[in-house]
């Protein structure tokens, strides 16, 4: 396949100079403001509600409350579970009661202030091991949400060939998401009498179907269009404001804006799904793994969100990119009153990474070997067999990321209170096991342009520019000649959501398949012989111009419910980041020094992008490892919220590696979540490497790095 | 994005108009510097003066003056120009490097100095640094002026002896003897836009460059309700000649100088033993720049 040519970020230059608007920006002559009134207590019956005081307020237009609701009263991404205004019970702090509409943003969240919501307590449930055998139940069904198994081989039968075992417990906390850009949307009803949602979000079909539900109206008289969008990792995949606008609008009439600020945003975001995870690592004397047996148990918080997904995707990526004759890992999550955990990059698998990571060195340790070459021996490459029993046919570059890595690793100087660590990853690109189509279509615009019309969702990065490149590419044509429309429900159909690193392999590839259709007609209509796209247009003004279908669904199969024995993906990322730290033993403070980064891309369609990808990855691997920690209740802002600063960066190498995917377009699969993936694994295992302990639980900050080496020399 | 709460706001020319202005508005108005916390405070529904007073256009406030024993610097003196200015950075080097890890370049860009003492934050970087100084402060109302030492200035977290019709006009620093020599350590979790966890500021003067310690001072932040002097570690360290045996005990008796609490950002024990180590760090840092020697 040929390389393909790179242009810059078409929205580069605009942001740059500051000039990009979004949804919070946006302005409507007579708009209208709502705010969300939030539940203050984690399990309650509400037993009162009075509002009198805000209503008579001057200004304020409407209280919505759960009566309000025209259509269903529920939604959720995966399953309608959670009430869009809270009827009688609270699940969590923060959970919606009631939407204040007023007339000024100010008014509205005064109005809010003065409404009391009197609740009766119920116990509430905080711990996960604790909520299986609760007294009381947070749904009806039980407080386990998921229990999925992957089963291969005979664990048993692999520790007893064992030279060695290593056994371990991992645990992760809550992460917010943080994204520059708070949740936001604007809505109003356009002179069609359709209703428009402008919104920050990372998947426009999908808010339109939940709206189309909740207010009783058929999607067609339902727009959503994406506003610029700054940043996501999963946090804009479900619903946050769209629906609470909508209904505002609904009941209005008028244009309504919804803003959360930095604190709502805190309070409502959905968090990375804390894990526990006991894990046991059986190998040979020369290194080869022969068993691993892993316990995971999570805390989805009160609705499932995407508790279900993390809760399959940890288990099935929990022997990591290694091939392991024998598996047995049980995977559960259970339902709290803790905050709701959702999607955040990687869905589980950076949480499940820290720990198999950890396991391979401890392993290398316990047998005296090269981490890098147990790496080796036990990695998946063409032909090995997955934990799901799923024969890796191509693009499988996991080897030769390390490979890559070797000569540093080799070459590595061990100074004072330095060390080294390596961590790696494999990703499967896509939802796991279920169909994941991506839509797209092509036409010719009446300015003369190739209209690319899409519904993915660009969130910063680069999917545009990506997408642009492929068309480009594979049309023959120049970037100056294509028009993008996207993020739009009536302009485009669905792509998906841009999650699970799957818009440049799954978009990407439904453009390529429209691109094919076209090229032909452009050849018939010789567009490469020199004619005129301006030309074609009008020949074919009268009797409509072609529209040319894209689609791409990729091969997955459903997963066995018991052993999990199936091809969840089509295709997975592979990485290895090699990291080092220097510690300060005395007061605990890690600094990362540097980090040679590999990724097994498939193709690399534009490199600059990819290196984003993987900066910003390191970035929040660092402060996965070292300092992010939400603590319900007392983290309310980015006050003391720590996310790494530009100061805290390393210097980064990237390297990358194009092991092709045959069913990707131009070979390419994804890089979004693998960028993060192994970073903080590799942190945690230069610690090691730097003061002989070994963390196992982050985030490792620096009290609690301190902590770890103090009672080492105690010892 | 938070609202602010509705203000009047008054941007004087002069010192005699700021003050006029707080004296007649009384407890209604506050005064308004580079506004990185009175805004985030009246953001956040904390307070809600009716009246702002910028010092923004009086000139004179943002001057850095040589007197004949000290300078003096202007309280609306933004923290980057205090890392700027040569006079500041050969002379109070410590004074420089608090304010260079005060928050980020965004925050620096606008905080002043004056601000950030009345503020009176426990965690807040300057306080600890002109305490170790010995700076004091000048205060302006419309009748009187007073100069308060910083030692005697803060009550506790966000309480000053600072009247509500007084302004700050001017921070004083005496100059430092021959052989002195200072150190300045912020703890965090990372690089910049950091409360510190444990912070500590060290100054110490020998009386020649192989001789004893003539004075020290050693100023711990974040560990009490305000900066506090490590006092019984200041005193053991007068009229002995430095060793890192000396700093080692030095440092075990600032452990229990202060009064640490755990919050978010931190445990009781961690602080307390980070006074330990922050402090024998300081030292020997202090030591080492005071040993080379003459004030030019
Ligand atoms: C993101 C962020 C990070 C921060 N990081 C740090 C940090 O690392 N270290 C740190 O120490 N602080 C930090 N701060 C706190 C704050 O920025 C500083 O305390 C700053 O120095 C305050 O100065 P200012 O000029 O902005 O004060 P303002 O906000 O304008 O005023 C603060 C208070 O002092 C009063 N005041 C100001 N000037 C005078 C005067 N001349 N006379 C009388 N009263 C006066 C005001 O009335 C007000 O009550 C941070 C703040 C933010 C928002």
């Amino acid at each position: 396949m040929p390389a393909v040519k790179e242009i810059d970020r078409i929205d580069a230059l605009e942001k740059v100079l500051g000039a990009t608007l979004y949804a919070g920006d946006m302005y409507i002559e007579g708009m209208l403001y709502g705010v969300i009134v939030r539940s203050t207590r984690p399990h309650a019956t509400i037993s009162k509600i009075n509002i009198k005081e805000a209503q008579y307020l001057e200004g304020v237009v409407k209280i919505l409350s759960c009566n309000d609701i025209p259509g269903k009263k529920e939604f959720g991404i995966i399953k309608k579970d959670q009430s869009l205004l809270a009827e009688k019970k609270v699940r969590y702090v923060g959970e919606p009661v009631l939407v204040v509409v007023a007339e000024t943003e100010r008014l509205a969240r005064k109005a809010a202030e003065l409404i009391q919501i009197e609740y009766d307590d119920i116990i509430s449930i905080h711990d996960p091991f604790t909520s299986e055998k609760a007294p009381v139940l947070i749904h009806g069904s039980g407080n386990l949400l998921s229990h999925r198994t992957v089963l291969k081989g005979d664990v048993q039968k692999g520790f007893r060939q064992s030279d060695v075992i290593v056994e371990h417990t991992y645990r992760t906390t809550w992460l917010d998401h943080a994204f520059l850009e708070t949740e936001a949307g604007i809505g109003y009803m356009d002179n069609t009498g359709k209703l428009v949602i402008l919104t920050s979000t990372q998947n426009v079909h999908y808010k339109r179907k939940e709206i189309s539900r909740i207010l009783g109206l058929p999607e067609e008289n339902i727009r959503v269009i994406q506003a610029t969008t700054g940043g996501g990792f999963g946090g804009k995949l479900d619903m946050t404001v769209e629906c609470y606008v909508a209904l505002a609008v609904y009941h209005t009439k008028k244009p309504v804006m919804i803003r959360f600020t930095r604190e709502e945003s805190f309070l409502s975001d959905t968090k990375r799904h804390p894990l526990y995870i006991e894990y046991k690592t059986g190998a040979r004397r020369d290194g080869k793994i022969q068993a691993v047996e892993v316990n995971i148990i999570g805390d989805t918080g009160p609705y499932i969100s995407y508790g279900e997904t993390v809760c399959l995707r940890a288990a099935i990526h929990a022997t990591g990119p290694y091939e392991v004759p024998n598996v047995h890992v049980d995977s559960r999550m259970f339902y709290t009153n803790n905050p709701i955990s959702g999607a955040m990059r990687g869905f589980g698998v950076p949480q499940i990474a820290f720990a198999h990571e950890s396991q391979m060195d401890e392993i290398a340790y316990a047998l005296k070997l090269d981490p890098l070459h147990v790496r080796m021996i036990n990695g998946l490459k063409k032909g090995s067999r997955t934990a799901t029993s799923q024969i890796l046919e191509a693009s499988a570059g996991y080897i030769e990321t390390l490979k890559r890595l070797e000569p540093y690793w080799q070459g590595r100087k061990k100074l004072k209170g330095r060390g080294f660590g390596l961590g790696s990853m494999f990703y499967g690109i896509g939802n796991t096991g279920i169909t994941n189509p991506s839509y797209a279509h092509l036409s010719i615009a009446e300015n003369g342009k190739i209209a690319l019309h899409t519904g993915v969702c660009e969130i910063g990065q680069g999917s545009d520019t990506v997408l642009l490149q492929i068309l480009c590419e594979s049309l023959g044509v120049d970037d100056k000649n294509v028009e993008l429309i996207r993020g739009d429900t009536d302009t485009s159909k669905d792509a998906g959501s841009t999650s699970a690193s799957r818009q440049t392999y799954i978009s990407g590839m439904a453009i390529y398949n429209a691109s094919i259709k076209m090229r032909e007609f452009l050849d018939k209509e010789e567009y490469y012989k020199g004619r005129g796209l301006k030309d074609i247009f009008l020949t074919y003004k009268e009797k409509g111009v072609p529209v040319f279908e894209g689609f791409f669904d990729p091969p997955t199969t459903a997963l066995d419910p018991e052993t999990s024995e199936g091809k969840p993906y089509a295709t997975y990322a592979f990485a290895t980041h090699m990291t080092e730290v220097e510690v300060d033993e005395i007061t605990g403070y890690t600094k990362v020094l540097k980090v040679y980064a590999a990724h097994d891309v498939g193709k690399a369609i534009n490199v600059r992008n990819i290196k984003g990808q993987v900066y910003g990855g390191i970035a929040m691997g660092i402060g996965f490892a070292l300092m992010e920690e939400f603590r319900p209740g007392e983290t309310h802002s980015l006050d003391a919220y720590y996310i790494p600063t530009s100061m805290d960066m390393p210097d980064v190498e990237v390297f990358i590696i194009e092991d092709e995917e045959p069913t990707g377009p131009f070979g390419a699969k994804g890089v979004g979540e693998p960028a993060l993936i192994p970073q903080a694994a590799s942190i945690v295992n230069a610690i090691k490497d730097a003061v002989d302990v070994r963390p196992f639980e982050l985030p490792c900050h620096i009290e609690r790095l301190k902590g770890l080496i103090e009672s080492k020399t105690s010892k | 994005m938070l609202l602010l709460p509705k203000f009047d706001y008054y941007e004087p020319k002069e010192l005699t108009e700021a003050c006029r202005l707080l004296s007649e508005t009384g407890s209604k108005a506050k005064i308004i510097a580079g506004g990185t916390d009175i805004l985030v405070n009246m953001k956040k529904g904390l307070i809600s003066p009716k009246v702002l007073v910028s010092l923004g256009r009086i000139s004179r406030l943002s001057e850095v003056e040589r007197m004949n024993k000290s300078i003096t610097i202007g309280s609306h003196l933004i923290i980057a120009k205090l890392a700027e200015f040569d006079l500041i950075r050969k002379r109070f080097s410590i004074l420089a490097s608090a304010a260079k890890v005060l928050g980020s370049p965004l925050v620096r860009n606008r905080a002043t100095i004056g601000g950030n003492i009345v503020t009176a934050r426990p965690a807040a970087d300057l306080p600890p640094v002109l305490m170790a100084l010995g700076a004091k402060v000048k205060l302006k109302s419309r009748r009187s002026e007073r100069e308060v030492a910083l030692d005697d200035f803060f009550i506790g977290p966000g309480a000053t002896v600072i009247k509500p019709d007084e302004i700050l006009t001017r921070v004083i620093i005496p100059e430092t003897p021959s052989y002195t020599g200072g150190h300045y350590i912020k703890l965090g979790h990372r690089k910049a836009l950091e409360i510190a966890i444990v912070a500590v500021a060290s100054k110490i003067t020998l009386n020649k460059p192989d001789g004893v310690i003539k004075d020290a001072k050693i100023v711990l932040s974040a560990v009490a309700p305000k900066a506090v002097h490590a006092k019984s570690a200041e005193e053991v360290l007068i009229g002995e000649k430095p060793s890192a045996k000396l700093f080692e005990e030095a440092a075990s008796l600032a452990m229990n100088d202060c009064k640490p609490i755990t919050d978010i950002r931190g445990g009781v024990d961690y602080r307390q033993a980070m006074v330990e180590i922050l402090t024998r760090r300081t030292l020997s840092f202090a030591w080492k720049e005071a040993k080379k020697g003459k004030k030019q």
